[in-house]
């Protein structure tokens, strides 16, 4: 049902490729025959009577000149086994019949009388079925396999969209939820916070009893703001890092702006990413940008809690083919990779999902090195020449 | 009323153009030595507003709210025209067209777009328009990724610190001089990061380049420290020396986006 849905809206070029290939094939087979057999006769002299080559030759040409342009010309592609097969029985007949005219004609057989049939006709006669079924079968063969190649490529589209959608979906989830963290909830806790100091300073001072209410709501108040200022930020950017949208480096910069100050940070990031990421030309999908992010926010967060780093080292390239080299250099302790392994075996996992992959090993600054490569082309090619359309 | 102020507007324009000071600033855009350029550029904004011609503002803001009270903010200020308000990338590419505006004002998150590739397309329009980029989130960053060819003149201003139209308005005027601005809340509450060129600043150099970076003239510095425009240009020469900047840059914003990429914001 579907496949024929598909075969509807084929290409009028499938048709021309049809009737080139079947008509091409019936050609070269009764081309092969018409030199063959004219040959065989002349140089054996069948008949015995010194007919020139040419006028046998003449008379299978004829035969050829009907057939192969009548293939071209009958709808043979679109027609049932039940029309087909009558059809070129009918070709082939006046192809035959034709030849036998002609060469009775030019007195290549005598008396020219219709009846008998003249001996080498049947021979013709198998030549031309061989060559008809040879193109039939070549020409349904070289369609099932563009059918195919086309049913693929339409394949390989709807999964590319709908990867597109899924991913599209993601990102506006995420970017929902952050802002619904960053603006309604931070909004709220002020509020909140704000409330509770209010509380606070109408306490009745004269009160014993109040000094001790007030400490605690104090104390209260100083936990929410903490919480809205740092656990309800980190969450939000943990669903969505902050200038995820501008580009990777972009996200890169503002993660790296944040690392404490007392942390020597060097980072160089590579033109390349700029130029990969090019908004003009759809840059890097956002499911490989926050991947990307993860892994460096996972290599600094790892060199300044495990490594205890002082100092760090940042690279983010982009290589001729396409893969995001990300490298994070460290001073700290070393940690040995195994400690450190837990939080870096899903990020791993799912580089590794994008054909890519991490490594934890001795870096130049004295700790460790975590590098990880990213393909930026990856996954289901979608074929050339052919678009969504959506 | 409309028609006789443009008509009269223009009047100045071709006054303005014609002013030597103006073409000697242009010749100098090509080839110009490091610390002369905020006095030169000073002069361009002094002419205008002496000539009376307002400095033409453009504002594209995808938030009508944001965008009106903006507008209406900037309206009374003397000095400055808003001519052409736009609430999305795709529209403001229609309005505005070369020479039409001194400065742009640009939401860095469009509807339709990123403020951003708004503003490098305008420029390349335009090589003497000015950018300032506004957005709710710190992406100060966004300054150092820009071409070479469009570092100029680029501003940032935070839509959630809290600035004043008069901030505003300054960082309009510098910014429509070629210079880079950037928000003052966040600029003082940068601190230079360990080991990098910044941190070698002396404290007075440091107090400066800040000053700078918010978009004050040496003049602007020096009225207040309270110390000479001289000693101002001191400080700034070293500093830029100890930063070490690359020879065939405009020094003041080469020092404002190393200022940019060597601090923590927290």
């Amino acid at each position: 049902m579907a496949e024929q849905a598909l075969l509807d809206r084929e290409d009028p070029e499938d048709a021309a490729r049809y009737r080139l290939v079947l008509s091409g094939t019936i050609g070269v087979c009764l081309l092969i025959f018409a030199f063959g057999s004219a040959l065989q006769s002349a140089v054996l002299d069948i008949g015995g009577k010194n007919i020139p080559v040419w006028h046998r030759l003449f008379a299978n040409f004829v035969a050829l000149a009907l057939i192969v342009p009548g293939a071209w010309m009958l709808p043979i592609r679109t027609m049932s086994w039940r029309m087909r097969v009558p059809s070129l029985a009918l070709l082939l007949i006046v192809g035959i019949t034709a030849r036998i005219g002609v060469e009775r004609a030019l007195g290549i057989h005598a008396d020219g009388k219709l009846l008998p049939v003249p001996a080498d006709t049947l021979p013709a006669a198998v030549a031309g079925i061989i060559g008809i079924i040879f193109g039939v079968a070549q020409a349904g063969y070289q369609d099932r396999l563009t059918q195919q190649a086309r049913a693929n490529a339409r394949h390989a589209l709807v999964a590319a969209s709908a990867l597109e959608a899924l991913r599209a979906e993601e990102r506006r989830v995420r970017r929902e939820v952050a802002d619904g963290l960053h603006g309604t909830l931070q909004q709220q806790l002020v509020l909140l916070s704000t409330r509770l100091r209010h509380t606070i300073d109408s306490l009745p001072p004269a009160e014993p009893s109040s000094a001790t209410t007030a400490a605690d709501l104090t104390w209260v108040k100083d936990e929410l703001d903490r919480l809205r200022e740092r656990d309800v930020r980190d969450m939000s950017r943990m669903l969505y890092p902050s200038g995820l949208d501008l580009g990777l480096s972009q996200a890169s910069r503002m993660m790296l702006q944040r690392i404490p100050a007392s942390i020597q940070v060097s980072a160089r990031i590579d033109e390349s990413v700029i130029a990969a990421d090019d908004h003009s030309t759809g840059g890097i999908p956002f499911d490989l940008r926050l991947l990307a992010t993860r892994v460096l926010e996972e290599g600094v967060a790892n060199a300044l809690k495990h490594g205890a780093a002082n100092r760090l080292g940042v690279l983010l390239r982009v290589d001729e083919g396409d893969v995001l080299h990300i490298v994070v250099d460290d001073d700290g302790v070393g940690t040995s990779p195994s400690a450190t392994e837990s939080g870096l075996r899903l990020l791993r996992e799912r580089l590794r999902e994008h054909g890519g992959g991490l490594n934890l090993d001795s870096g130049p600054l004295g700790g460790l090195r975590l590098s990880a490569d990213l393909p930026l082309t990856f996954g289901p090619e979608v074929p050339i020449g052919l678009s969504v359309s959506t | 009323m409309q028609s006789s102020a443009r008509f009269f507007s223009l009047n100045d324009r071709s006054r303005i153009l014609s002013a030597p000071c103006v073409s000697r600033w242009k010749l100098a855009q090509s080839k110009r030595p490091a610390n002369r350029d905020s006095q030169e550029t000073d002069i361009i904004s002094r002419v205008k507003a002496e000539a009376g011609s307002p400095l033409r503002v453009a504002v594209v803001e995808d938030h009508q709210l944001y965008r009106e009270m903006l507008v209406s903010a900037l309206a009374s200020q003397e000095g400055i025209a808003v001519t052409v308000t736009a609430a999305g990338a795709q529209e403001a590419r229609a309005l505005i067209s070369p020479g039409s505006i001194d400065v742009a004002v640009l939401d860095v998150e469009l509807a339709d777009g990123n403020g951003v590739a708004l503003g490098i397309q305008l420029r390349r329009k335009d090589p003497n328009v000015g950018v300032m980029l506004l957005s709710s989130h710190d992406v100060m960053e966004l300054l150092l990724d820009l071409p070479p060819d469009v570092r100029r003149g680029w501003s940032y201003l935070s839509k959630s610190s809290a600035v004043s139209i008069e901030i505003v308005t300054r960082a309009l005027r510098a910014t429509a001089g070629g210079r880079t601005v950037l928000d003052p809340e966040l600029v003082h509450r940068a601190v230079p990061r360990r080991g990098s060129s910044l941190a070698r600043l002396t404290p007075r150099q440091l107090e400066v380049l800040q000053l700078l970076a918010t978009g004050l003239s040496n003049t602007g510095i020096a009225e207040r420290l309270e110390i000479s425009e001289r000693s101002i240009e001191n400080h700034l020469n070293l500093a830029y020396a100890a930063l070490d900047l690359p020879k065939s840059q405009n020094s003041r914003v080469s020092a404002v986006l190393r200022f940019i990429e060597e601090t923590s914001r927290g």
